[in-house]
């Protein structure tokens, strides 16, 4: 009898390991006024492979920077960094003049600041960062290159910006499209050619800048099961 | 009292025959649409699985996986619209094909794929190496069909890995054109209408292009596709994408850039 009954708390245990495994991995997205739902959107889908995700819309930078220590997946959909031509790139746009930026060599934009450089080690274990904004792969001599700095310097596995411009609709679309592709089993790479192709159909017909995506680190992964990156 | 379901069924009999005279026919089904994907691919070892349909407002699409990749095909006319072929990637780290090597590749297989490519006149509009970062590199090459200065929906991409000159993924569309070509707001109309919706911005570059475009499902629509761009403000890029109907000005679309 207390074999049968072992064997049954056994099983419970087993069923119950990937709510527990989606509860050890946090996932949170983030977006702007302009960019709803594509960060409940995203965490729909991250939730339903296991992770335990959570959005917010106009959130400051300190809060996404704070938790960004904790999380296996990263997602941002709002605005990039715009000085000129020759020094775009390297930050993203929170609320109330807030920014992440990978580096600075004297230029502060907004008001508040936070920096990617000065992380250490604590997002070495970042599985996925997404910076979907204009500009979020583009080196800015001022404040430095996001993709590489989340990545190289910090080393997380994954990290997807942009290198050029991108807009709302087609932010959303590539958005919606991505995390759609990755909870259904594509990998990281695939899923974010065939999001660029989605986007290109719709209309107005082209890729409006979701084509000049750039992916540092292990882009053939998948995102399942749910996990950190490796530490 | 006694006309008011003669008339009804009547209505009922005239919706269902112009919905059914939209469709042009029923869908293929997934069988037949398979064998398309099987022959589009051409190679009999891969296996073809039906994945899921999708209705777009360019049309209705089965999808089928690959196993590399994907292949869309149009769920009426059985033609394939589009396909992926991931497999194909993995060179992309040497670019051995300069540009004029890889377009010539790209315009063979657009000739191949598409159904009177040569004929049309297509417009090569898009032509770029672009770095996916460690995700290597491809070319891109994108064609519109032009009538009368405008852009129609007939359109070619061909993505190639820049190494071995192998297609990454492909889309082709062929629509007969429904909609008048003669915009009633002009180009410069479409301008002022669009720089209504950034009103704050200083504008240093603009472009715009008469496009149709399927607005709503089978739907086509003579538009003005205007880019903007402007000064940037709290170190932000202003202006964006602004898609005007071009026979009545309305603003279709307003779509600022991240």
């Amino acid at each position: 009898m207390n074999r049968w009954l072992f064997m049954l708390m056994a099983c419970c245990l087993l069923a119950a390991l990937p709510s527990a495994a989606g509860a050890l991995t946090p996932a949170h997205n983030y977006d702007c006024s302009d960019t709803t739902p594509t960060a409940y959107d995203a965490r729909v889908d991250q939730a339903a492979i296991s992770y335990d995700s959570s959005s917010s819309t106009n959130a400051l930078a300190s809060v996404a920077y704070n938790q960004f220590r904790s999380d296996a997946i990263f997602f941002f959909n709002g605005h990039g960094l715009y000085y000129d031509d020759s020094h775009k790139g390297g930050g993203i746009k929170f609320s109330s003049e807030s920014w992440i930026l990978a580096d600075t060599d004297g230029h502060y934009p907004g008001t508040y600041q936070y920096y990617i450089r000065d992380y250490g080690t604590d997002i070495r274990d970042v599985l996925l960062a997404v910076y979907l904004a204009c500009y979020s792969s583009h080196y800015n001599p001022y404040n430095g290159d996001l993709v590489q700095q989340t990545v190289t310097g910090k080393g997380a596995d994954i990290c997807i910006g942009f290198d050029g411009e991108v807009e709302v609709e087609n932010g959303k679309c590539w958005s919606e499209s991505f995390w759609d592709r990755v909870r259904n089993g594509e990998t990281v790479v695939s899923a974010t050619s065939n999001a660029k192709d989605d986007c290109y159909w719709q209309w107005p017909y082209g890729y409006h800048g979701v084509e000049t995506y750039e992916i540092s680190g292990s882009y053939n992964s998948y995102l399942t099961p749910a996990r950190y990156g490796v530490y | 009292m006694k006309q008011i379901p003669i008339i009804a069924i009547i209505c009922i009999f005239i919706t269902v025959s112009a919905a059914a005279a939209a469709n042009a026919g029923a869908p293929i089904g997934v069988d037949i649409a398979k064998g398309k994907a099987q022959e589009f691919i051409n190679t009999p070892d891969e296996t073809v699985q039906y994945q899921k349909t999708e209705n777009l407002n360019l049309g209705d699409y089965y999808i089928f996986n690959t196993g590399e990749g994907q292949v869309y095909v149009n769920a009426y006319t059985g033609t394939v619209e589009r396909a992926s072929f991931s497999h194909a990637q993995k060179d992309s780290h040497d670019i051995r094909l300069d540009p004029a090597e890889a377009e010539a590749v790209a315009m063979v297989y657009a000739g191949e794929k598409y159904g009177g490519f040569a004929g049309k006149n297509m417009q090569l509009v898009e032509s770029n190496l672009l770095s996916h970062g460690d995700a290597g590199s491809e070319y891109t090459y994108v064609w519109r069909e032009e009538v009368d200065g405008v852009l129609t929906p007939n359109t070619v991409v061909v993505s190639l890995d820049p190494g071995s000159g192998d297609v990454t993924s492909y889309i082709g569309i062929q629509r007969e054109i429904r909609c008048p070509l003669e915009p009633k707001v002009t180009r410069d109309e479409a301008l002022n209408i669009a720089a209504g919706q950034f009103p704050k911005i200083r504008v240093t570059d603009a472009t715009a292009d008469l496009s149709i475009e399927y607005t709503q499902p089978g739907m086509q629509a003579l538009t003005w596709v205007v880019t903007m761009k402007g000064e940037p403000e709290d170190y932000v890029l202003q202006g964006g994408l602004v898609v005007i109907d071009a026979q009545t000005g309305d603003v279709l679309m307003m779509s600022p850039y991240l």
